[in-house]
């Protein structure tokens, strides 16, 4: 899905701009997110390990030479980053607490910040959006985001299906992706400022 | 710029434009932060769909990995090499292991080179007058011309040294 659109985006990103790949960070987070988070439990770490799958992607983007899709390159350099994270865990002793004047462990003694992150968003939030968004649309752009995102149908294929202009499936994807990303907009908002 | 002039980055998601409106795509992606952000944005509605999110969403995560890239790209070699170089300082066993191995090996290479018996040139000794005469008509001349021509060749690197040899050979026919 999407290899040409990848392809072109990692040319320029092999040329050194740093633009291109921020795209391609954009579109694959999630996805790394999740796939990171089947090796590693614990929360605060997992953005760490998928930041640092997106840093030597970046180191090693020259070293790309397009065999497989950029996503499975990606997909392999995640895996092992997080298997390596496990491994150094693993060799890493374990803390133990100092006892406090009655002799005692405590929790309150760990400067561990256990509170969800700043910025941190439950996707089950954002599903529950989306979903919504999706009941609401017309008929019309509802079946061309689903055939389009759960079937993975090319807009030929769908304009078949619909009988309409290969344009006017075009336009209702955009049209359906338009309404439910307006929703999304204000509990994804990086309070931080993007990437200007 | 109104919001239907973003049609392009989701015909450009699902790679649906032509090969021209791609470039042009893309180079617009890598400068436009703005569609960027649509079109990571526009991704995650598929991804919520097919049901792939992750447990928790980042909002800042895209600009947290772009301002370490940033940092990278201004200060890249030196930073990896000394990480290597700690690296290993960190983490001994290894070169532990490869500089003992090279040792053992250079060790056994040495000893198997003294234990050789030496060099002794083989000579056999023949009476002078049991050594057959080669007739004329059998020897060589193709390699007789060789050797002459390689000598007129080489004569400029030391005249005088060469003339004892080119006697010998001279002698021998």
């Amino acid at each position: 899905m999407s290899d040409k659109s990848d392809r072109n985006l990692v040319r320029r990103a092999k040329a050194g701009e740093t633009g291109a790949f921020d795209a391609l960070v954009e579109k694959y987070q999630h996805r790394i997110l999740n796939l990171v988070g089947r090796y590693v439990s614990d929360r605060a770490t997992r953005q760490d390990v998928a930041q640092e799958s997106f840093i030597k992607a970046w180191r090693n983007i020259k070293s790309f030479r397009g065999d497989s899709q950029f996503y499975t390159w990606l997909f392999r350099i995640a895996v092992n980053t997080a298997i390596n994270y496990l491994a150094t865990a693993r060799r890493r002793p374990e803390y133990t607490l100092p006892p406090n004047e009655d002799g005692e462990t405590s929790m309150d003694d760990m400067q561990v910040d256990l509170d969800t992150p700043e910025g941190e968003v439950e996707a089950e939030e954002i599903a529950a959006i989306v979903n919504e968004v999706i009941s609401e649309l017309s008929e019309d752009l509802r079946v061309a985001i689903t055939l389009r995102e759960l079937e993975g149908m090319s807009y030929e294929q769908i304009a078949y299906i619909m009988k309409c202009p290969i344009g006017t499936v075009r336009s209702r994807i955009f049209r359906a992706r338009e309404a439910i990303d307006e929703r999304l907009r204000p509990a994804l908002d990086d309070s931080s400022g993007g990437i200007e | 710029m109104s919001d239907h002039d973003h049609e392009w980055v989701s015909a450009y998601l699902d790679d649906e434009l032509t090969p021209a409106e791609r470039a042009r795509g893309s180079r617009t992606l890598s400068r436009k932060p703005k569609a960027r952000r649509r079109l990571g944005r526009y991704q995650l509605i598929g991804d919520a769909m097919r049901n792939e999110l992750p447990e928790q969403l980042y909002p800042g995560f895209a600009r947290r990995v772009h301002q370490k890239i940033v940092q990278e790209a201004s200060s890249p070699p030196k930073h990896h090499l000394l990480q290597e170089v700690w690296h290993w300082i960190r983490h001994p066993a290894p070169l532990a292991v490869a500089s003992g191995l090279s040792a053992t090996l250079v060790a056994v290479g040495l000893w198997f080179y003294t234990k050789q018996p030496p060099a002794v040139p083989v000579v056999i000794d023949v009476p002078i007058d049991q050594i057959a005469e080669v007739p004329e008509s059998e020897l060589d001349t193709r390699a007789h011309q060789q050797i002459l021509s390689y000598l007129a060749a080489h004569a400029e690197v030391e005249p005088r040294a060469l003339m004892p040899y080119a006697q010998l050979v001279e002698y021998d026919k």
